[in-house]
Protein backbone atom coordinates (compact mmCIF):
# COMPACT_ATOMS: atom_id res chain seq x y z
CA UNK A 1 0.00 0.00 0.00
CA UNK A 2 1.76 3.24 -1.27
CA UNK A 3 -0.31 5.58 1.20
CA UNK A 4 1.35 6.90 4.78
CA UNK A 5 0.07 8.18 7.67
CA UNK A 6 -1.44 11.80 8.20
CA UNK A 7 -1.99 12.96 11.57
CA UNK A 8 -4.31 15.42 12.64
CA UNK A 9 -4.51 15.20 16.73
CA UNK A 10 -3.44 13.19 19.79
CA UNK A 11 -6.25 11.85 21.98
CA UNK A 12 -6.54 9.26 25.03
CA UNK A 13 -6.49 5.82 23.66
CA UNK A 14 -10.04 5.09 25.74
CA UNK A 15 -11.62 8.23 24.16
CA UNK A 16 -14.07 6.47 21.27
CA UNK A 17 -13.27 8.05 17.70
CA UNK A 18 -17.09 7.66 16.24
CA UNK A 19 -19.85 9.99 14.67
CA UNK A 20 -17.24 12.36 13.46
CA UNK A 21 -18.80 14.38 10.65
CA UNK A 22 -16.97 13.16 7.56
CA UNK A 23 -14.82 10.52 9.41
CA UNK A 24 -15.80 7.77 7.43
CA UNK A 25 -15.02 9.89 4.16
CA UNK A 26 -11.51 10.67 5.47
CA UNK A 27 -10.98 7.11 6.95
CA UNK A 28 -10.15 8.56 10.39
CA UNK A 29 -8.66 5.64 12.63
CA UNK A 30 -6.25 5.65 15.34
CA UNK A 31 -3.18 4.36 15.98
CA UNK A 32 -2.46 3.97 19.75
CA UNK A 33 0.28 2.90 21.99
CA UNK A 34 -0.27 3.35 26.02
CA UNK A 35 -2.69 5.47 26.97
CA UNK A 36 -2.43 7.81 24.07
CA UNK A 37 -3.86 7.57 20.44
CA UNK A 38 -3.03 9.18 17.31
CA UNK A 39 -5.75 10.64 15.23
CA UNK A 40 -4.92 9.42 11.32
CA UNK A 41 -6.08 8.69 7.54
CA UNK A 42 -4.09 7.31 5.20
CA UNK A 43 -2.87 9.95 2.64
CA UNK A 44 -0.54 9.60 -0.65
CA UNK A 45 2.61 11.61 0.35
CA UNK A 46 3.66 11.99 -3.08
CA UNK A 47 0.27 13.93 -4.09
CA UNK A 48 -0.11 15.86 -1.05
CA UNK A 49 -0.06 19.48 -1.83
CA UNK A 50 -0.77 22.23 0.82
CA UNK A 51 -3.61 23.70 -0.29
CA UNK A 52 -6.11 25.88 1.38
CA UNK A 53 -8.65 23.14 1.27
CA UNK A 54 -6.19 21.00 2.91
CA UNK A 55 -5.55 23.26 5.68
CA UNK A 56 -9.11 23.94 6.38
CA UNK A 57 -9.85 20.19 6.61
CA UNK A 58 -6.51 19.57 8.94
CA UNK A 59 -8.59 22.52 11.33
CA UNK A 60 -11.90 21.06 11.24
CA UNK A 61 -10.87 17.41 11.42
CA UNK A 62 -8.61 18.53 15.06
CA UNK A 63 -11.82 20.60 16.12
CA UNK A 64 -14.29 17.57 15.30
CA UNK A 65 -11.86 15.01 17.88
CA UNK A 66 -12.16 17.90 20.08
CA UNK A 67 -15.79 17.39 20.23
CA UNK A 68 -15.44 14.33 21.55
CA UNK A 69 -12.56 14.49 24.38
CA UNK A 70 -9.82 16.01 24.93
CA UNK A 71 -7.14 16.35 22.56
CA UNK A 72 -4.15 17.79 20.94
CA UNK A 73 -3.92 19.62 17.59
CA UNK A 74 -1.07 18.38 15.54
CA UNK A 75 0.79 20.80 13.00
CA UNK A 76 -0.57 20.48 9.51
CA UNK A 77 1.12 18.15 7.28
CA UNK A 78 2.38 15.68 9.68
CA UNK A 79 3.26 12.90 7.70
CA UNK A 80 4.40 9.68 8.91
CA UNK A 81 5.38 5.90 6.79
CA UNK A 82 3.17 3.89 8.66
CA UNK A 83 1.45 3.11 11.67
CA UNK A 84 4.29 1.33 13.02
CA UNK A 85 5.65 5.08 12.73
CA UNK A 86 3.39 6.64 14.47
CA UNK A 87 3.10 4.37 17.57
CA UNK A 88 6.77 5.00 17.84
CA UNK A 89 6.80 8.64 17.70
CA UNK A 90 4.18 8.27 20.56
CA UNK A 91 5.91 6.64 22.73
CA UNK A 92 8.85 8.41 21.89
CA UNK A 93 7.27 11.72 23.12
CA UNK A 94 4.88 9.70 25.54
CA UNK A 95 5.19 12.01 28.43
CA UNK A 96 5.73 15.30 26.93
CA UNK A 97 2.29 14.38 25.19
CA UNK A 98 0.17 12.95 28.12
CA UNK A 99 1.46 16.18 30.15
CA UNK A 100 0.60 18.64 27.28
CA UNK A 101 -2.81 16.47 26.99
CA UNK A 102 -3.82 17.26 30.84
CA UNK A 103 -2.55 20.20 30.44
CA UNK A 104 -4.49 21.83 27.06
CA UNK A 105 -6.83 18.68 26.25
CA UNK A 106 -9.68 20.70 26.57
CA UNK A 107 -8.71 24.10 26.73
CA UNK A 108 -8.85 26.56 23.77
CA UNK A 109 -6.87 29.45 22.63
CA UNK A 110 -8.16 33.20 21.54
CA UNK A 111 -6.21 34.96 19.01
CA UNK A 112 -5.93 39.00 18.81
CA UNK A 113 -3.99 41.08 15.99
CA UNK A 114 -4.04 44.65 16.49
CA UNK A 115 -3.41 46.40 13.10
CA UNK A 116 -2.22 49.83 12.67
CA UNK A 117 -1.32 52.49 10.28
CA UNK A 118 2.79 52.32 11.66
CA UNK A 119 4.38 56.04 12.47
CA UNK A 120 6.45 57.28 9.68
CA UNK A 121 7.61 60.22 11.54
CA UNK A 122 11.22 60.66 9.64
CA UNK A 123 13.90 60.46 11.92
CA UNK A 124 16.24 63.60 12.24
CA UNK A 125 18.36 62.94 9.28
CA UNK A 126 21.71 65.10 9.68
CA UNK A 127 23.26 63.54 6.45
CA UNK A 128 22.40 66.56 4.29
CA UNK A 129 24.05 69.02 6.47
CA UNK A 130 26.76 67.44 7.47
CA UNK A 131 28.58 68.07 4.51
CA UNK A 132 29.06 71.96 4.76
CA UNK A 133 30.57 71.62 8.37
CA UNK A 134 33.74 70.22 7.24
CA UNK A 135 36.47 73.09 6.12
CA UNK A 136 37.32 70.50 2.80
CA UNK A 137 34.04 68.65 1.74
CA UNK A 138 34.43 64.88 2.13
CA UNK A 139 34.97 63.22 -1.49
CA UNK A 140 31.88 62.16 -3.06
CA UNK A 141 32.24 58.09 -2.24
CA UNK A 142 32.58 59.09 1.22
CA UNK A 143 29.51 60.75 1.13
CA UNK A 144 27.71 58.49 -0.26
CA UNK A 145 28.76 55.87 2.44
CA UNK A 146 27.85 58.60 5.42
CA UNK A 147 24.48 59.56 3.93
CA UNK A 148 24.08 55.44 3.90
CA UNK A 149 25.30 54.98 7.19
CA UNK A 150 23.29 57.86 8.44
CA UNK A 151 19.83 56.86 6.51
CA UNK A 152 20.62 53.08 8.15
CA UNK A 153 20.62 54.95 11.18
CA UNK A 154 17.65 57.05 11.18
CA UNK A 155 15.91 53.57 9.99
CA UNK A 156 17.06 51.92 12.85
CA UNK A 157 15.94 54.83 15.36
CA UNK A 158 12.08 54.70 13.25
CA UNK A 159 12.08 50.74 13.98
CA UNK A 160 12.73 51.60 17.74
CA UNK A 161 10.39 53.74 18.43
CA UNK A 162 7.74 52.19 16.61
CA UNK A 163 8.87 49.06 19.02
CA UNK A 164 8.78 50.86 21.91
CA UNK A 165 5.16 52.28 20.79
CA UNK A 166 3.67 48.36 19.91
CA UNK A 167 5.41 47.21 23.27
CA UNK A 168 3.49 49.84 25.20
CA UNK A 169 0.02 48.63 23.35
CA UNK A 170 1.05 44.76 23.88
CA UNK A 171 1.47 45.61 27.99
CA UNK A 172 -1.44 48.29 28.23
CA UNK A 173 -3.72 44.96 26.18
CA UNK A 174 -2.26 42.39 28.07
CA UNK A 175 -2.85 44.50 31.44
CA UNK A 176 -6.90 44.00 30.67
CA UNK A 177 -6.66 40.20 29.16
CA UNK A 178 -4.30 38.12 30.91
CA UNK A 179 -6.38 38.33 34.50
CA UNK A 180 -8.78 36.40 32.19
CA UNK A 181 -6.45 33.72 30.45
CA UNK A 182 -4.41 30.76 31.96
CA UNK A 183 -1.29 31.54 29.60
CA UNK A 184 -0.25 34.17 26.79
CA UNK A 185 2.12 34.85 24.17
CA UNK A 186 3.17 37.92 22.83
CA UNK A 187 4.77 38.76 19.81
CA UNK A 188 5.98 42.48 19.50
CA UNK A 189 5.61 44.09 15.78
CA UNK A 190 5.82 40.86 13.76
CA UNK A 191 5.12 43.41 10.36
CA UNK A 192 5.21 46.67 10.11
CA UNK A 193 1.44 46.56 9.98
CA UNK A 194 1.20 44.75 12.39
CA UNK A 195 1.49 46.17 15.67
CA UNK A 196 0.57 43.14 18.34
CA UNK A 197 -0.39 39.91 17.89
CA UNK A 198 -1.36 37.99 20.74
CA UNK A 199 -2.57 34.32 21.69
CA UNK A 200 -3.87 33.42 25.20
CA UNK A 201 -5.02 30.25 26.87
CA UNK A 202 -8.54 30.11 28.07
CA UNK A 203 -11.00 27.64 30.00
CA UNK A 204 -14.02 27.60 27.78
CA UNK A 205 -16.23 28.80 30.22
CA UNK A 206 -13.86 31.72 30.51
CA UNK A 207 -14.42 33.25 26.77
CA UNK A 208 -17.00 35.31 27.60
CA UNK A 209 -15.59 37.06 30.40
CA UNK A 210 -12.68 37.50 27.73
CA UNK A 211 -14.74 38.93 25.10
CA UNK A 212 -16.57 41.17 27.77
CA UNK A 213 -12.58 42.39 28.46
CA UNK A 214 -11.92 42.87 25.20
CA UNK A 215 -14.88 45.01 24.31
CA UNK A 216 -13.46 46.99 26.71
CA UNK A 217 -10.08 47.34 25.62
CA UNK A 218 -11.70 48.53 22.42
CA UNK A 219 -13.64 51.24 23.58
CA UNK A 220 -10.36 52.18 25.76
CA UNK A 221 -8.22 52.50 22.72
CA UNK A 222 -10.06 53.29 19.93
CA UNK A 223 -7.28 54.05 17.48
CA UNK A 224 -6.15 50.89 16.58
CA UNK A 225 -7.95 47.90 14.74
CA UNK A 226 -8.38 44.87 16.81
CA UNK A 227 -9.28 41.13 15.11
CA UNK A 228 -10.52 38.82 17.48
CA UNK A 229 -10.39 35.11 16.41
CA UNK A 230 -11.26 31.84 18.22
CA UNK A 231 -11.87 29.37 20.26
CA UNK A 232 -9.13 27.76 18.42
CA UNK A 233 -7.75 24.44 19.55
CA UNK A 234 -4.25 25.72 21.79
CA UNK A 235 -1.71 24.87 18.52
CA UNK A 236 -0.09 27.40 20.00
CA UNK A 237 0.94 26.21 23.78
CA UNK A 238 2.34 22.86 23.04
CA UNK A 239 4.93 21.82 24.12
CA UNK A 240 8.27 22.47 21.56
CA UNK A 241 9.76 19.04 20.58
CA UNK A 242 11.12 19.44 17.28
CA UNK A 243 13.04 21.90 16.31
CA UNK A 244 12.79 25.88 16.56
CA UNK A 245 10.49 26.48 13.54
CA UNK A 246 11.25 30.05 12.08
CA UNK A 247 7.53 31.73 11.85
CA UNK A 248 6.18 30.86 8.64
CA UNK A 249 3.39 33.40 8.91
CA UNK A 250 6.30 36.31 10.24
CA UNK A 251 8.00 35.34 6.98
CA UNK A 252 4.41 35.92 4.85
CA UNK A 253 3.62 38.86 6.80
CA UNK A 254 7.36 40.37 6.41
CA UNK A 255 7.30 39.27 2.31
CA UNK A 256 4.02 41.14 2.06
CA UNK A 257 4.81 44.23 3.56
CA UNK A 258 7.77 44.51 1.37
CA UNK A 259 5.89 43.90 -1.84
CA UNK A 260 3.00 46.22 -0.63
CA UNK A 261 5.50 49.08 0.50
CA UNK A 262 7.52 48.96 -2.45
CA UNK A 263 6.22 52.24 -4.22
CA UNK A 264 6.63 54.36 -1.18
CA UNK A 265 10.02 52.61 -0.14
CA UNK A 266 11.27 53.39 -3.99
CA UNK A 267 10.44 57.04 -3.35
CA UNK A 268 12.69 57.89 -0.48
CA UNK A 269 15.98 59.47 -1.47
CA UNK B 1 -8.38 32.42 -2.80
CA UNK B 2 -7.39 35.01 -5.50
CA UNK B 3 -5.02 37.85 -4.90
CA UNK B 4 -7.91 40.23 -6.85
CA UNK B 5 -10.90 39.42 -5.06
CA UNK B 6 -12.34 40.93 -1.74
CA UNK B 7 -11.44 40.05 1.26
CA UNK B 8 -14.04 37.83 2.80
CA UNK B 9 -13.96 36.08 5.74
CA UNK B 10 -13.06 32.94 4.20
CA UNK B 11 -9.85 34.33 3.59
CA UNK B 12 -9.33 35.86 7.07
CA UNK B 13 -10.35 32.64 8.95
CA UNK B 14 -7.77 30.96 6.34
CA UNK B 15 -5.06 33.38 7.55
CA UNK B 16 -5.73 32.44 11.33
CA UNK B 17 -5.71 29.19 10.81
CA UNK B 18 -2.67 29.34 9.01
CA UNK B 19 -0.68 31.17 11.39
CA UNK B 20 -2.00 28.04 13.98
CA UNK B 21 -1.42 25.36 12.19
CA UNK B 22 1.50 25.54 10.15
CA UNK B 23 4.11 27.32 12.96
CA UNK B 24 2.36 25.58 16.07
CA UNK B 25 0.68 22.47 17.15
CA UNK B 26 2.39 18.74 17.86
CA UNK B 27 5.89 18.28 16.00
CA UNK B 28 6.20 14.39 15.88
CA UNK B 29 8.36 13.76 13.40
CA UNK B 30 11.35 15.42 11.43
CA UNK B 31 10.07 14.08 8.35
CA UNK B 32 7.41 16.82 8.25
CA UNK B 33 6.46 17.33 4.78
CA UNK B 34 5.81 20.70 5.60
CA UNK B 35 9.80 21.15 4.72
CA UNK B 36 8.75 20.06 1.05
CA UNK B 37 6.13 22.48 0.85
CA UNK B 38 7.37 25.27 2.22
CA UNK B 39 7.13 27.24 -1.14
CA UNK B 40 3.57 25.76 -1.86
CA UNK B 41 2.50 27.18 1.78
CA UNK B 42 4.91 30.80 1.27
CA UNK B 43 2.85 30.99 -1.41
CA UNK B 44 -0.68 30.18 -0.68
CA UNK B 45 0.02 32.62 2.67
CA UNK B 46 1.13 35.30 0.19
CA UNK B 47 -2.05 35.50 -1.84
CA UNK B 48 -3.75 35.51 1.51
CA UNK B 49 -2.13 38.44 3.08
CA UNK B 50 -2.03 40.41 0.19
CA UNK B 51 -5.81 40.54 0.03
CA UNK B 52 -5.93 40.48 3.64
CA UNK B 53 -3.63 43.08 5.08
CA UNK B 54 -4.38 46.00 3.14
CA UNK B 55 -7.76 45.72 2.81
CA UNK B 56 -8.57 44.55 6.66
CA UNK B 57 -11.62 47.53 6.34
CA UNK B 58 -13.56 45.94 4.46
CA UNK B 59 -13.71 43.62 7.30
CA UNK B 60 -16.15 45.89 8.10
CA UNK B 61 -20.06 45.29 7.76
CA UNK B 62 -19.12 41.30 6.43
CA UNK B 63 -19.81 37.91 6.81
CA UNK B 64 -18.01 37.04 9.81
CA UNK B 65 -17.94 33.48 10.99
CA UNK B 66 -18.32 32.25 14.32
CA UNK B 67 -14.59 31.96 15.04
CA UNK B 68 -13.72 34.95 13.98
CA UNK B 69 -15.33 37.98 15.93
CA UNK B 70 -14.58 41.06 13.61
CA UNK B 71 -13.57 43.94 15.66
CA UNK B 72 -12.66 46.92 13.74
CA UNK B 73 -12.83 50.12 15.83
CA UNK B 74 -13.22 53.43 13.71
Amino acid sequence: VASRCYVYAIMRSATPLTGLANGDDLQLSTVAWRDLAAVISPVDAGTFRPTAERVLQHETVVEAVRQVGSALPVRFGTILPNEGAVAQALEEHHDVLLSDLQRLGDKVEMGLTVLWDPPLEPASTPAASSDTEHAEPLPAVQRAGTRYLLGRLAEYQRENAQRARAATMAQNLDDVLAPHALDRRLSILPAPRLAVRAVYLLDPPGIEAFSEAFERLRTRYPAERYLLSGPWPPYSFVSALGPDVKSTLGRLLRDAEGLLSMPARSARP
Amino acid sequence: VSAGAPLDAKQVTLLEILDRVIDHGVYLSGDITISVADVDLIYLGLRVMLTSVERADELRGGVIPTALQEATSG
